[in-house]
């Protein structure tokens, strides 16, 4: 489900709130259904709950969960729409890296190459 | 949010052999911080004096506004696990917490039979000849079943299989979850870690030789490599961790969250490139050097 | 708490009780029959044994009981097992000596009780009524009480049950001897008188065994 990149220097509440979302994208996780409680989460990735908390409490106030009192955590129903925008965004990025690529010099191919390696990279 | 932990100056040597030096640090409620430090550094010796078990030769300490005054009343507010947990021979697991039950007045024995089924520990079994597992479920439950509000942990998971290691590790992330719990743990493999600790502290030649927010070290932990436009320039005060140098060529592993911009702004490098270290590598880092840096 | 401690010490010491009450019987069964080999009443092979633990065999114990108690508060296994429980240092040391204690006088008992059921308490100790300002056998007591006290605190100081109840002993026997020559006639008259009696004591037990 959720999986922490070791080797990233992105915060792990980064890391987690990316990676809730990235779940909504890929239509593993509707709006309405409830994400999953702190502490068994915390236990399963081996993280500070706190960190957790925090990713979920900055989701709650950009509005793509809602916490339900004595229920837990949901998403909400505005989430699809934030996921579309970031999709956006992370499309645009895309981009913009390719432009500034090729600036650097990199041939057609060798983008081809690395977006390749990419996809065969298990992670 | 108040100071649960603090040490000033702790002072310990044994004969000549002066093992701590001046151990100065706080914690605060809720956070958990790693003792990052060497075989034979003296992190067991701090553990013991914390816990009024050896008296400092000098320095301060304060745990839960208590201080060491050779009664015992701070073991019963601080969970413990030793490096190599021991018990008496003649009994078996479940003598072994029945016996805690009568002495810790907050025991809860509920915890303690969950916590047993959970870690697959038999209760039945003799401590004579018990395994490293058996010895540390064991140690692990008659840390925590009495509900401390403040956890030391020596090496707990030590010399365990990985499963077992993984199943501790669970309940150490289960415990932060209860309320306000403090942890100040000694781990060889501190990477397994890393996404828990608030901040790791190095023990170094009897002190505490820096200590590192987990979050700036997560971000800063990388290497930079490059070109050095002047070969042989000496450039002092490099906020990294060593120096590497071959020809012009440098490998400069760094900690610091702020080193790589620095480093551009000096622009003392041609084709800077820097590389992102997992957190295994700049626990090893931070070890191998004596002294580190900010 | 002070219960709890005891209750640890006693389990760990039971093995040296143990093996002390075995001895004992052992000890009765085979004067037992070597009386009976020798046609000789059982009652006086009993005294005979009797006397000899008693007047030998309860220093010996007082030793035995707590050197093994003290030294085993300082053994580096014990250290590892019990540090980290929150009872303090000196409730541990108070309880253990106070469980060798209890052992101690349990078994000394049993060897008073058969000593006044053979006979053999008064018969030893009768010799002396007529120093009635000695009271002999409150000396003996004393010696055994500081025995047992000092072979604890010796072992307990030195890690070492043989090194600190040998000292103990040594200790004690150098005590009486300055007593007895002392400079107070009267204790050394007593002290004197006690430890001929006690020696005659044995003596006489042990003569009726062969």
């Amino acid at each position: 489900m959720i999986t922490i990149d070791e080797r990233s220097s992105v915060p792990i509440y980064e890391q987690i709130k990316t990676g809730l979302r990235g779940l909504v994208a890929r239509g593993l996780l509707e709006p309405g259904e409830q994400v999953p409680a702190i502490r068994p989460l915390a236990e399963t990735l081996v993280v500070n709950p706190n960190t957790i908390a925090r990713a979920y409490r900055e989701l709650i106030l950009e509005g793509f969960l809602e916490s339900r009192r004595g229920e837990g955590n949901f998403v909400s129903a505005k989430a699809r729409k934030q996921v579309g925008n970031g999709l956006e965004t992370a499309g645009r990025q895309f981009q913009e890296a390719i432009l500034a690529a090729r600036r650097a010099g990199l041939s057609w191919s060798q983008i081809r190459a690395l977006l390749h390696q990419a996809q065969e990279d298990p992670s | 949010m108040s100071t649960t932990i603090e040490l000033e100056g702790i002072q310990k040597s044994f004969g000549k052999k002066s093992v701590l030096r001046g151990i100065s640090g706080t914690i605060d409620e809720g956070k958990v911080v790693g003792l990052l430090g060497r075989n034979g550094e003296g992190k067991t010796t701090l553990f013991r004096i914390m816990l009024d078990i050896l008296a400092a030769d000098g320095g301060r300490v304060s745990i839960l506004d208590m201080s060491p005054d050779r009664s015992s009343r701070i073991r019963l507010k601080v969970g413990y696990v030793p490096e190599r947990p021991s018990f008496h021979e003649f009994m078996t697991v479940q003598q072994v917490l029945n016996f805690r039950e009568n002495l810790f007045p907050t025991w809860n024995r509920e915890k303690a039979e969950r916590m047993a089924k959970e870690l697959e520990l038999d209760l039945t079994t003799g401590m004579k000849g018990a395994s490293k597992g058996t010895l540390a479920k064991t140690a692990w439950i008659c840390a925590t079943a009495h509900n401390p509000a403040v956890l030391l942990l020596d090496e707990p998971t030590s010399g365990l299989d990985a499963l077992v290691r993984d199943s501790l590790l669970t309940h150490l992330v289960g415990e932060l979850a209860e309320e306000g719990k403090t942890i100040f743990v000694a781990n060889h493999h501190m990477e397994e870690l890393s996404n828990v600790l608030d901040e790791v502290w190095v023990l170094s030649g009897g002190r505490i030789r820096n200590s590192y927010a987990m979050d700036q070290m997560r971000q800063g932990a990388c290497r930079i490599t490059g070109r050095l436009k002047q070969a042989d320039a000496v450039i002092p005060d490099l906020p990294i961790v060593e120096e590497h140098r071959s020809g012009g060529l440098v490998r400069w592993p760094t900690v610091d969250a702020s080193a790589v911009r620095r480093i551009r702004e000096m622009a003392i490098l041609d084709s800077m490139e820097t590389e992102a270290l997992p957190a295994e590598t700049a626990f090893k880092l931070l070890l191998g050097k004596s002294g580190g840096i900010l | 708490m002070i219960s709890r401690v005891i209750h640890l010490e006693a389990v760990k010491q039971r093995k040296l009780f143990s093996s002390v009450i075995l001895i004992l019987a052992i000890a009765v069964v085979v004067t037992n029959l070597e009386g009976l080999l020798r046609s000789r009443s059982r009652i006086e092979g009993i005294a005979g044994i009797t006397a000899a633990f008693l007047v030998g065999g309860v220093p010996l114990l007082a030793l035995l009981f707590c050197s093994t108690a003290g030294a085993g508060l300082r053994s580096s296994f014990t250290r590892s097992a019990e540090e980290m429980l929150p009872f303090a240092p000196i409730r541990k040391v108070f309880g253990a000596y106070l469980t060798s204690l209890i052992y101690f006088v349990s078994v000394g008992s049993l060897i008073v009780l058969a000593s006044v059921l053979t006979g053999v308490l008064t018969e030893s100790f009768s010799v002396f009524d007529q120093y009635r300002y000695v009271p002999t056998l409150g000396i003996f007591l004393i010696v055994v009480v500081h025995l047992h006290l000092l072979s604890f605190i010796l072992s307990y100081w030195l890690k070492q049950p043989v090194l600190g109840g040998g000292l103990a002993l040594i200790f004690v026997a150098i005590e009486i001897f300055f007593l007895r020559s002392g400079s107070n006639t009267r204790i050394g008259e007593a002290m004197d008188t006690t430890v001929d009696l006690c020696l005659k004591a044995a003596r006489s037990g042990l003569l009726r065994l062969s």
